[in-house]
């Protein structure tokens, strides 16, 4: 699946703001918003090194491989999903697709529903972005 | 025998352009890593001809090793490789920082190539090293959010980035435009940069850019000097945590419910930026610095970025194989306060035990305690 096609598909989700797709390195390799009332490029930017902080922190406290988190602002839910094909959870490997999806919602009433697809949309796109 | 240090976080990469360049050059005494503390752990033990790093890492990037760098002498040869340098960044890199900038991808012939182009001229000799007005420069040209710690001699002082954009400084009692003119005129500065900004308000009256040609038209118009400006008196401490004690036991008695049914391997309050403040269990085993780093960095400060009025307590859950991280950002002072009061609470839950009902008690907890302390 393309990728704005990918992105197009998470407007369906009940409180839709925006998505973005991230390099794991940070950088953005496309957005889509549907509010313009507030800066994606920093949003995303500031989910995407939280999502690499916490795929570290939770390797170093035992927890594992954290795939997926949810930051729970007064104004905003922000789900942010990583997708690594390859063997270790930090790291990429060539022809292994390694990249972050983000999901800016203006609340949680289907938060549940959000995270099923957001997992079902991230993963789709994987054929697209293995390098 | 030459001495090449090589810093990437990509492992892959880094294996493979050492063990190619060592083949190709086996007389050079390669050394490696892809975690940027360790860099600079090394280069304050060691010597090396040539530093070779990437810029974008996590934690401690390139640009804490190229301030490190800039206070050794004999400077090393640095060569910096980056896959998305900007072409704004690259200039000022070029001119002030270092011998050679390298595109990703490159191949293997080209970096040796730039090596021994590097040594041969070997023509800095001692480099200018990293000035302030370079780093802020390039900070802002990376679009970087962080703090920027700014040390000489006993003086300390602050510059806060958000994407990139410079929003306030601090130095001694001083604020905004005014601390930034005086940080310009301190004298080969140690910087340390922390990927966190927990200020909020824009203060300076301008960019970077434009307040360094202020400060300096300013300088020649009053004939000062723009560098090593006496000592002053050194800045206050910063304030304590009005109730942080307080806060913490609160926190403590709420969850001791939820910690008697089950079990709750560890839980901490963390101050900006790195303090562990207090923990529990008492006898817990405390994670190490680089972890608390990386807690530090689930509190994201994105209520600026974010439409409406702006809030105190961002939550952020980990959805882990073996458990759930949560953690909770909260700040407990105006902004108008000289600086601003963030903590961090975490709490590891077991996978067995109900996150979400963690979650819920924590964000109420932090909400009244942030509203009280405000």
């Amino acid at each position: 699946m393309a990728i704005q096609d990918a992105l197009q598909q998470l407007m369906q989700v009940e409180g839709y703001l925006a998505s973005a797709v991230f390099s794991p390195t940070g950088e953005p390799l496309a957005t889509h918003t549907a509010n313009a009332n507030f800066n994606m490029a920093e949003v995303g930017v500031l989910a995407n090194n939280t999502l690499l902080n916490a795929q570290k922190a939770s390797l170093e406290m035992g927890a594992g491989r954290g795939q997926l988190i949810h930051i729970e602002a007064d104004r905003a839910h922000i789900l942010a999903r990583c997708v690594n094909e390859g063997k270790d959870p930090v790291k990429s490997e060539p022809g292994k697709a390694h990249y972050h999806m983000i999901l800016l919602l203006a609340n949680d009433n289907a938060i549940g529903m959000a995270k099923l697809r957001l997992n079902q949309v991230a993963e789709s796109m994987a054929p697209e972005l293995r390098s | 025998m030459t001495r090449i240090l090589v810093v990437d976080d990509e492992g892959v990469l880094l294996k493979s352009l050492v063990e190619g360049l060592q083949e190709l050059e086996p007389d050079w005494e390669i050394e490696a890593t892809t975690k940027g503390a360790e860099a600079l752990r090394w280069l304050a033990e060691k010597t090396y001809d040539v530093v070779v790093t990437d810029l974008r890492m996590p934690e401690v990037d390139g640009f804490s090793i190229l301030a490190q760098l800039s206070h050794m002498e004999p400077t090393p040869t640095v060569i910096v490789m980056s896959a998305y340098l900007s072409p704004a960044a690259e200039k000022p890199l070029q001119e002030a920082l270092v011998d050679r900038v390298l595109e990703k991808p490159f191949d293997l012939e080209e970096l040796r190539g730039a090596i021994k182009t590097c040594l041969a001229e070997n023509t800095r000799g001692t480099l200018e090293g990293i000035s302030l007005p370079t780093v802020l420069q390039l900070l802002e040209m990376e679009q970087r959010t962080c703090t920027l710690e700014v040390q000489a001699g006993d003086r300390t002082g602050f510059v806060y980035f958000r994407g990139g954009k410079a929003l306030d400084a601090r130095a001694g009692d001083l604020s905004g435009d005014a601390a930034l003119f005086e940080l310009f005129s301190w004298s080969r500065p140690k910087v340390k940069i922390t990927p966190f900004c927990p200020v909020r308000k824009h203060k300076l009256s301008g960019s970077i850019t434009s307040l360094l040609l202020e400060a300096a038209k300013a300088a020649d118009e009053l004939d000062l000097p723009t560098v090593d400006t006496p000592a002053q008196s050194p800045p206050p401490a910063l304030p304590l945590l009005p109730d942080l004690e307080r806060f913490a036991k609160q926190v403590q008695q709420t969850l001791a419910n939820f910690a008697e049914k089950h079990e709750l391997p560890l839980g901490l309050v963390l101050s900006f930026p790195g303090e562990i403040v207090l923990h529990w269990p008492p006898d817990a085993s405390l994670p190490e610095h680089e972890t608390v780093v990386a807690l530090l960095g689930l509190a994201p400060d994105l209520e600026p970025a974010l439409p409406g009025a702006a809030a105190p307590v961002t939550l952020t859950h980990v959805e882990a194989e073996r458990g759930h991280i949560l953690a909770a950002r909260v700040a407990l002072a105006q902004e108008s306060q000289p600086f601003p009061q963030t903590v961090v609470l975490v709490i590891l839950v077991p996978p067995t035990s109900p996150a979400p009902l963690f979650r819920e008690q924590l964000f109420r907890l932090c909400h009244a305690w942030a509203s009280e302390a405000r």
